[in-house]
């Protein structure tokens, strides 16, 4: 069988198309629940979204060094979940808070720019967060 | 009637009310106008009823700045002109088009795109179009089948209607027919004679590939050539080493523009199955005929405004799902359709496949779903800001007339490029924003044009229009500033070049033209 070479930018394209629905679609039926949300829910929800390597180690990239721990990523994503979700019921699931953050991102500018791709800050915190947790420590060259 | 200006013995004098200089769309359109006119009309072709090579050479000429369209290529000099080839997509310009604007330069027309409405309608009629109806709503594209964020406030659904009618061929009969309008093939305009004052055209030379050479005697002039050749014979035309007629400003050539044409990017949806029925090429029934039209994305007048942005026309292209190849083969597997594939690789991918199609499959049945789409590739027209720097001019080599070859230095300003990038990252945060999807934009600020960028053949702007003498070469009827009795019709004349596409409002100038050059002559 002849192996097939994809390039890098393929890949992500590849992985992006696979994971871009986790917030819209995907994450809507993750997680219900009242109450805070705390970190472990996060891991959690994280390590249930077989996010592709190539992606997350992309998102990491676009961190500097100081911000792409899982304690720094963390804090930073259930920042932003907690405000959003003060304001909102009980009944409301992390998936969603997450994903509309991540609308809001979009319409208050608040993006990264990940190897072209236009993604929203939350969405990328997590897609890094995610290879961290799933590869237990990623090397970035 | 149509003659072979070959046959016109040397020295003769034609002596007419209207000289028509080139038979493409603005030209003919013109002619057909003055058919049941009492006015004479000479209407003069440099080619043929057919491409003619040695003709078609005499487009040649050299490009010195950004890379320009082949000159020999991308136009066609024979009756009916480019619209030899053409695509026949038909749009009037935005109004937002005919405004001036304080944040682009030189934007504007000397009228509002209303005014341009009643000649716009006849040429729907030319170009054998539908009615003059571009409301997507019109052509079955109801407000609830445009998701965001193409449903505005920044980008919307629009609509363009498609006719690649043949201008020669469908009206050489009615031009032949004509008893005042006479055609003459082969007949090259070569030299426009203002005398000494340079205020009123006495007399166009003309030549012919064989020799001979005669002279045509007319009240009116118009010049019809197109985007590039109305600016060459302008230079050319005058005094020998002078800088042509109707030139006191320094403006005939400059300011050209064409449609910027480039790869925008990679758009993944965030549902595989989302409705694309927005985005149709169809023949549509409407006002009791089949006519075709398009829709695609644009920005509105109001975002335009808002953001300081440059018109734009997006498209794009679908990467479907590879369950789309293997519902291929199957239907030639099924015998549904014979072309294409062989066998063991249609077999082959409809196994390899087979659960997707199988999904698929349901899906369709049970939902009436389309084809998964993977991504969609953007491909992107952009207006060009208007450029003075940007020019036709005349170089030192000579065509086999005699005339002077054209040197074409199709140049661009920064903010040609910082605009459309600025669009681009306005539809990855909307299309973001609205949980579209996500967007790679292939064009950023500081970046270059992406590969595959190149200016299309809609050239414009040579001749523009503008109401000071000083800001333009042809004032609101096209007529020139400083010479009394020549006009200039096409893409020429327009002072900003929008993103749509050009030919419909050339017909329409050309209407109004024929409207303004009848109560002239009455």
């Amino acid at each position: 069988m002849t192996p097939q070479t994809i390039s890098r930018r393929s890949l992500f394209a590849t992985a992006i198309s696979g994971t871009v629905a986790w917030l819209g679609d995907y994450l809507s039926s993750v997680l219900t629940g009242a109450g805070p949300v705390y970190y472990s829910e996060l891991v959690a929800l994280c390590l249930s979204l077989r996010c592709p390597g190539t992606v997350g180690k992309a998102c990491l990239l676009a961190f500097p060094a100081s911000e792409s721990t899982q304690s720094s990523l963390g804090r930073a994503i259930l920042a932003d979940v907690e405000l959003a979700r003060r304001s909102r019921s009980v009944s409301d699931v992390l998936a969603q808070i997450i994903g509309e953050q991540s609308r809001t991102d979009f319409r208050d500018g608040r993006v990264v720019n990940v190897d072209g791709w236009i993604l929203s800050l939350t969405e990328t915190r997590v897609y890094a967060l995610a290879a961290l947790l799933v590869e237990g420590h990623v090397h970035v060259a | 009637m149509i003659i072979d200006a070959r046959s016109i013995p040397t020295g003769t004098i034609l002596e007419t009310e209207v000289c028509i200089i080139g038979a493409g769309a603005a030209g003919i359109t013109l002619a057909r106008e003055f058919i049941h006119s009492p006015f004479r009309v000479v209407l003069l072709e440099s080619g043929g009823m057919e491409y003619e090579q040695e003709t078609q050479d005499l487009y040649e000429g050299q490009s010195i700045g950004q890379t320009f369209q082949d000159l020999t290529a991308s136009r066609l000099r024979y009756f009916g002109g480019t619209t030899n080839h053409w695509g026949g997509w038909c749009l009037p310009l935005d109004a937002i088009d005919f405004e001036p604007r304080d944040d682009l330069p030189s934007h504007g027309w000397p009228f509002p795109r209303s005014h341009l409405d009643p000649w716009y309608q006849r040429a729907q009629e030319v170009c054998q179009l539908g009615p003059y109806d571009y409301r997507p709503s019109s052509w079955g594209i109801t407000p609830d089948k445009v998701p965001p964020p193409f449903s505005g406030p920044d980008f919307e659904c629009k609509i363009l209607q498609e006719s690649p009618v043949r201008f020669g061929p469908v009206y050489a009969a009615a031009l032949r027919q004509a008893p005042r309008v006479t055609t003459y093939l082969h007949a090259n305009a070569f030299n426009l004679d203002a005398g000494e004052n340079g205020q009123e055209i006495n007399e166009l030379a003309v030549k012919t590939l064989s020799g001979n050479e005669f002279t045509v005697h007319a009240r009116i002039y118009i010049l019809a050539v197109g985007g590039i050749e109305n600016a060459r014979l302008l230079l050319a035309s005058g005094k020998e080493g002078g800088n042509g007629v109707g030139n006191p400003h320094d403006l005939v050539g400059r300011f050209l523009m064409v449609h910027l044409v480039y790869p925008g990017g990679i758009i993944i949806p965030s549902h595989p199955r989302l409705t694309f029925d927005f985005r149709s090429h169809l023949d549509y029934m409407i006002a009791g005929s089949k006519h075709s039209f398009w829709s695609f994305i644009g920005l509105s007048a109001d975002s335009m405004r808002r953001q300081h942005l440059a018109n734009i026309m997006i498209n794009w292209g679908y990467d479907f799902s590879p369950v789309k190849e293997a519902a291929d083969a199957l239907k030639r597997l099924a015998h549904l359709e014979r072309s294409g594939g062989s066998w063991s690789a249609d077999l082959s991918n409809v196994v390899r496949n087979f659960e997707g199609l199988a999904r698929f499959g349901i899906g369709k049945e049970l939902f009436g779903e389309g084809v998964p789409v993977n991504s969609l590739h953007v491909a992107c027209a952009s207006e060009q800001q208007p450029n003075p720097q940007s020019k036709v001019s005349l170089g030192p080599k000579r065509d086999r007339l005699g005339m002077r070859e054209v040197v074409v230095n199709w140049q661009l300003v920064p903010e040609d490029k910082s605009k459309a990038a600025e669009i681009l990252h306005l539809l990855a945060m909307e299309v973001g924003r609205t949980g579209f999807g996500r967007f790679r934009p292939l064009l950023t600020e500081n970046g270059p044009w992406p590969e595959g960028f190149y200016g299309d053949a809609h050239q414009m702007g040579t001749t523009r229009m503008h109401r000071d003498p000083k800001l333009g070469v042809v004032d609101e009827n096209c007529r020139m500033h400083s010479v009394a009795n020549l006009y200039v019709a096409g893409s020429s004349v327009f002072p900003t070049g929008s993103a749509n596409n050009p030919t419909l409002t050339i017909v329409a100038l050309a209407l109004r033209l024929a409207d303004h050059v009848k109560r002239q002559l009455t």
